[in-house]
């Protein structure tokens, strides 16, 4: 289905990732914000503010990221496409209701403009170490779905996709962004409304008198009813049978678990969206994602120029991670260089899905910068030549 | 018992039950029930569209009320029903949105969600069953459990004060407490 227009700026904009991102959401039809202010992610809270009342939506501040992160869970099951955004410490506090979402199956988009940890750590620098975080943060087992854009104009992008992939797979979707992107001002393109395509909510097309708010369909998704018009129906965060009633039982656990990570899971290849350059034949390839993956750029080319066979891999999709692509890939190359804001994160995954048909090298950095595009270099340099 | 007598000593509000949950989890004696009989028979007699009532409810005894309505129903997290609520009823300002939960989920960990619901008043109702205590989890200290009182985790007595719940609401905005 096509967007309503009324909240696209369709033109060419001088912009940074932040508003860029709330402009993305605004296109995709997004009419409910609920946020806490936070370092870096405020401007999209603001940008918000300014911007839905004007297109008919709501924006509050809620008193903190645990009521904003319900409250836009509520807005959901309200009809409304909703989202969050926050930061640091803020995302620690939205891991409860993270949990909610993934259980409820609840489409809503929250976006983390990353900063430097632990704790309160680099209110204003960068970071990339929220990626086990945003896969594993809320207790329980679950599968969730995570990318991560490198630009401005990828913050709007990606912030639509976000929203498709929450109503197709009524999953909290993340946009893993970071306070370099968020911050950084470039041109960002939004199109006409009539090109932006937009995934319609699953609702329910049976009477009130059959239907079953948890019984899936062929792709593992159940649809939704809507609220206020005489469905009845009942949803919790307990473990529940396709009626939605609580059940506490391993019979009703496992099944429910099971679905829960099969729909992401068996739908990956349609999710993972990856960039590759000079992957075919390379004898190193690198592999980064956001604002890592652009210092990337100058490295790899000096190394190329130095005759080295250096692949690029771009990971947008953080999560369902990319690993059937990487396990091939591990075949037919020496080494990988994981590039990443952190002391080894995404680095793992890589390692898990090589499986030991080549070597993995992490180049790390602690946050509050982004590499040296020649630690980089050195890295390449030094898998190359093992 | 025959049919007729079943229907006899049906319950008189079961059109708002949903039965086929029934038997309930609540104890006997427990208040709950009636709180949830007096909701129940308020609805009617106001004639509301049913429909369009939506329950939500945290966690704990009272935290179940949402599961056993026939009504849009949603068993949230702990604490967190009414900010829940607060985005459900801005999304359908048509809705009339109920929050149903106990002492301990309202005004300990979700305390601070409370007092800034009562000061935005954005319409919404709060139903809180106080049995001044933790009672689903055996008998825990809530912040409405009464000086001297015992309780498992308050063994010696408790020696906190507790909260006075209309007090609190009408001092934080609250337009109408009841008790």
């Amino acid at each position: 289905m096509k967007t309503n227009p009324s909240g696209v700026l369709t033109g060419s904009h001088y912009i940074d990732g932040d508003h860029a991102c709330a402009e993305g959401a605004l296109a995709a039809g997004c009419r409910f914000f609920g946020g806490y202010p936070i370092t870096p992610s405020t401007e999209i809270a603001e940008r918000f503010a300014e911007r839905i009342p004007l297109v008919g939506g709501v924006f509050i501040q809620m008193e903190d990221e645990m009521a904003s992160m319900i409250a836009i869970i509520g807005a959901s099951w309200g009809g409304m496409k909703a989202m969050t955004c926050t930061s640091g410490p803020g995302f620690s506090l939205m891991m409860e209701n993270i949990g909610l979402a993934v259980m409820m199956e609840t489409p809503v988009v929250v976006v983390n403009v990353q900063r430097g940890g632990p704790s309160t750590g680099l209110p204003t620098l960068t970071g990339q170490a929220d990626l086990m975080q945003v896969r594993f943060g809320s207790h329980g087992d679950y599968e969730i779905i995570a990318l991560c854009p490198q630009s401005p104009q990828e913050c709007f992008d990606y912030t639509i996709d976000c929203f498709n992939l929450a109503e197709k797979y009524r999953v909290p979707v993340f946009l893993m962004m970071d306070e370099c992107v968020g911050h950084m001002t470039e041109k960002v393109i939004i199109p006409p409304a009539d090109a932006i395509e937009l995934e319609p909510r699953r609702y329910t097309t049976l009477p009130p008198e059959e239907y079953l708010p948890y019984r899936p369909e062929a792709d593992l998704v159940p649809a939704l009813a809507p609220v206020g018009k005489g469905y009845k129906f009942h949803t919790t965060g307990l473990t529940h049978d396709e009626r939605g009633y609580p059940v506490m039982s391993e019979h009703c656990q496992g099944p429910l678990v099971r679905r829960l990570m099969d729909k992401i899971a068996l739908n990956a290849d349609k999710i993972i969206r990856l960039e590759e350059e000079l992957t075919e034949g390379a004898d190193v390839i690198v592999v980064s994602f956001g604002i890592s993956a652009r210092v990337c750029v100058p490295a790899i080319r000096q190394a190329r120029q130095d005759g080295l066979k250096v692949g690029f891999l771009r990971l947008i999709t953080l999560w369902p991670f990319a690993e059937k692509r990487v396990r091939e890939l591990a075949r037919n190359t020496k080494a990988f260089v994981v590039v990443e804001i952190n002391y080894g994160q995404m680095v793992r995954e890589v390692e898990r899905a090589a499986r030991g048909q080549a070597e993995v090298y992490l180049c790390g950095h602690g946050g509050g910068g982004v590499h040296d595009p020649r630690q980089i270099y050195q890295t390449i340099k030094e898998a190359a030549a093992k | 018992m025959t049919d007729a007598l079943a229907t006899e000593h049906a319950h008189p509000m079961t059109r708002l039950l949903r039965m086929d949950r029934m038997p309930h989890i609540w104890c006997p004696s427990c208040g709950i029930g009636s709180a949830v009989s007096a909701f129940a028979a308020a609805l009617e007699k106001a004639e509301k569209d049913l429909n369009k009532v939506s329950i939500v409810s945290g966690i704990g005894c009272s935290g179940r009320v949402a599961g056993y309505l026939k009504l849009d129903s949603f068993h949230t997290t702990h604490g967190r029903a009414i900010p829940f609520a607060t985005g459900l009823k801005l999304a359908r300002p048509d809705l009339e949105v109920v929050v149903f939960s106990g002492d301990g989920d309202l005004f300990s960990i979700g305390g601070n969600h409370f007092i800034h619901a009562a000061r935005r008043n954005i319409d919404i109702l709060v139903i809180c069953v106080n049995n001044f205590n933790y009672a689903m989890t055996g008998g825990q200290v809530a912040p409405t459990t009464p000086c001297l009182a015992n309780a498992s985790t308050m063994p010696h007595g408790n020696f906190e004060h507790p909260f006075n719940l209309p007090f609190l609401a009408a001092s934080c905005g609250s337009s109408y407490v009841a008790r």
